[in-house]
């Protein structure tokens, strides 16, 4: 018998039936309904129409918009182009994040200043960050563009294009790199001590014992701060590259957050757009669904 | 192979110093025990003979070469940690061969090394293992293992069996002194385990409050404890300690309770009328008849432990509920003292020993 039935009694006595429970979840699941489930619901909705542009008439039309974006080789295009940006964010966050952390690992001296002054990026608004770095790189004000033009170089991301994705790049990348280093250093300094004084006893030097020991320990984190970094460059960086380049110039700072924003507000798209943002948000569950099922269990020692 | 030479090793944690001068001077594959309570400075000297801290000042050599600016790579040596630090991502195998690989072996000579190693340690089966895969004593050996490949000339141990149950912890003493006596290395070994410092031990250093008290062979720290901080500290039961005057023109001991004890022939002259501090162990007092008895215990606590009986109690005149003034006599297994029952005893004739009552040095 797997409980006696005085257990049984105490457990139905505890766990029975009661309004607490449902009173203290119904705020989430309010907030969550209104906030959440019901805008995704209109999504899905209005990516099943076609709306003129003054709004006067509405046609339900079934895959009709799917079937135009895949068509649309502009949307291909971003698609690529948000790949790309995603995977250079993550890639140059992560790892200026990583050689900041191995750094703030060892400083003894002065070490919280040092650690606040890092984390200070984190806590500007997107918007503001945009700003910031459009004021450094602007091609007839800005300094760093001032600087490269003393080298030679004729920096104007207002007409280049490849120029401008090196911007937000940059801009989005070094908003993230806060957030990564406060992951990355919390990650090494629970590695015990003990274990780098081991390697450094067997002969590895720095270099070696970083690449030995503390990277492949802190391998969970580099996962998760991969997948939330993709996820941040998908989608928060909205902000950043509205400051900065508002998509331009001729889309070539065009992801598909910024694509969706586009085609429905400026282009009045709504059904497009909304069809656009469904596929995005497939994007983020299928994200979500290999981080819970492939990195959370593969990652412990 | 080498010794170690300690000169005059201070350690300061800024304005604190932990390290008072510590000079010993150990000799080619002796095993050198460090005991003292927690806290007392013992990681500290280790860590830097191992070169994991630095020193404030002295001199340490290793093989007659001062290692003070030598990395601990190069100090030819190898550390037991007590969390075993063994690599987490690493097979067993893997853990024992990370530092044959930076000491460029080749994977033959690597692979010879690791399965002798194994061999010796009985760990040849787990090789494959990752450590969260092992007991506790199996770590412990695998640590034991990634320090014998390196084939060093000096072992460091920090107190690598406190993590172990009672019983592994009695097996891996004796493998481990078993082993340092055929690899014939020099060791040096941390804990706060007075029974391992003993059994262990060629010489035990006793550190107190990072001064060495005593350094000397067990024996010899047993039978003639050089302060009485050592003599409360090694021996288990603890010895019995009381305050009283030397009198009788050196012949005889006043204890402040009334008792008196004779010293025979003890080495006190012309100390008539000097306040000591007078130790005598467990098994150095004699139950006798009442007539002849040097001090008369009240019985308050017996400990039957089977291969003897430890009878617990307060001379008259002393606070009965305070445990701390008790006073231990070990008698025989078979001896079955009663609660309340009146006990006479006598110091046997090699049974004192004597300190001073300001520095606790022995007299
Ligand atoms: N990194 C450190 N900073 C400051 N004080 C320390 C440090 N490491 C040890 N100490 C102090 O030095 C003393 C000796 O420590 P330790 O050698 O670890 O003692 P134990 O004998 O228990 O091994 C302790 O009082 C401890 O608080
Ligand atoms: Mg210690």
């Amino acid at each position: 018998m797997l409980f006696s039935p005085g257990e049984f009694m105490l457990k139905r006595v505890h766990f029975g039936p009661s309004w607490l429970p449902f009173a203290l979840v119904a705020p989430q699941i309010f907030i969550t309904l209104v906030f959440f489930m019901w805008p995704a619901g209109q999504a899905i909705f209005q990516s099943f129409l076609i709306e003129d542009a003054f709004g006067l008439s509405t046609e339900f039309v079934w895959l009709d918009n799917f079937k135009d974006l895949w068509n649309d080789q502009h949307y291909i295009d971003t698609f690529s182009r948000t790949a790309f940006f995603s995977l250079m964010v993550a890639f140059f966050s992560l790892s200026i994040a990583l050689i900041l952390a191995g750094m703030a690992d060892r400083v003894v001296k002065f070490a919280t200043a040092y650690r606040t002054m890092l984390i200070w990026p984190y806590a500007v608004a997107p918007v503001l960050a945009g700003a910031l770095w459009v004021f450094m790189f602007d091609p007839t004000l800005g300094i760093v563009a001032y600087t490269l033009d003393m080298f030679g170089y004729d920096w104007n991301h207002k007409l280049n294009g490849g120029e401008a994705m090196a911007l937000v790049i940059m801009a989005a990348t070094w908003k993230q790199i806060s957030y990564n280093f406060l992951f990355f250093l919390a990650a090494m300094q629970s590695i015990p001590k003990s274990l780098i004084e081991a390697s450094a006893i067997d002969g590895a030097g720095p270099a070696r014992r970083f690449w030995t020991i503390i990277f492949p320990l802190i391998t969970p984190t580099t996962f998760f701060l991969l997948v939330v970094n993709i996820v941040y460059a998908f989608f928060e960086t909205f902000g950043i590259i509205h400051a900065v380049t508002e998509g331009g110039p001729a889309g070539s700072t065009t992801i598909l957050v910024y694509k969706v924003y586009n085609d429905g507000f400026i282009g009045l798209d709504l059904g497009g757009s909304a069809s656009q943002s469904v596929i995005l948000m497939a994007i983020v569950i299928f994200i979500t669904i290999i981080q819970f099922r492939y990195i959370e269990k593969k990652v412990d020692y | 192979m080498a010794g170690v030479n300690i000169q005059n090793i201070k350690k300061s944690y800024g304005s604190v110093e932990v390290l008072h001068g510590i000079n010993v001077d150990i000799k080619d594959g002796e095993f050198i025990v460090i005991v003292g309570a927690s806290g007392c400075g013992k990681s500290t000297l280790l860590r830097m003979v191992a070169g994991l801290e630095q020193i404030t000042e002295g001199d340490i050599s290793i093989g007659g070469r001062i290692v003070n600016e030598v990395e601990p790579k190069d100090r030819d040596i190898a550390m037991v940690f007590q969390n075993y630090a063994l690599y987490p991502h690493m097979s067993v195998y893997q853990n024992m061969a990370y530092g044959l690989k930076l000491m460029n072996l080749s994977k033959d000579e690597i692979e010879a090394r690791v399965a002798k190693a194994a061999d010796m340690l009985q760990i040849g089966d787990y090789l494959k293992r990752r450590p969260r895969e092992l007991s506790g004593g199996q770590r412990q050996r695998v640590a034991m293992g990634r320090a014998i490949v390196r084939e060093p000339s000096v072992f460091l141990f920090d107190e690598p069996l406190s993590n172990l149950d009672a019983k592994l912890r009695v097996t891996m003493r004796l493998e481990i002194r078993a082993l340092q006596r055929r690899l014939d290395v020099t060791s040096l070994y941390v804990t706060h385990d007075q029974v391992e410092a003993m059994t262990l031990a060629d010489r035990l250093i006793v550190l107190n409050d990072g001064y060495a008290e005593q350094i000397d062979t067990p024996l010899n720290i047993y039978e003639k404890p050089a302060s009485e901080f050592v003599a409360g500290f090694i021996g288990s039961p603890p010895m019995n300690f009381f305050t009283g005057t030397i009198s009788g023109n050196g012949k005889q001991l006043e204890l402040d309770t009334g008792s008196i004890m004779q010293i025979g022939d003890y080495p006190v002259e012309n100390s008539h009328g000097r306040n000591v501090r007078i130790g005598v162990r467990a098994e150095k007092f004699a139950p006798c008849n009442k007539d002849e008895a040097e001090l008369v215990l009240n019985v308050a606590a017996v400990e039957t432990l089977g291969s003897e009986t430890l009878a617990h109690g307060f001379a008259d005149n002393t606070d009965s509920n305070d445990f701390n003034n008790s006073i231990v006599v070990k008698l025989a297994g078979d001896a079955r003292p009663v609660v309340g029952e009146v006990l006479p005893v006598r110091v046997m004739p090699d049974g004192l020993h004597l300190f001073d009552m300001e520095n606790g040095k022995r007299i």
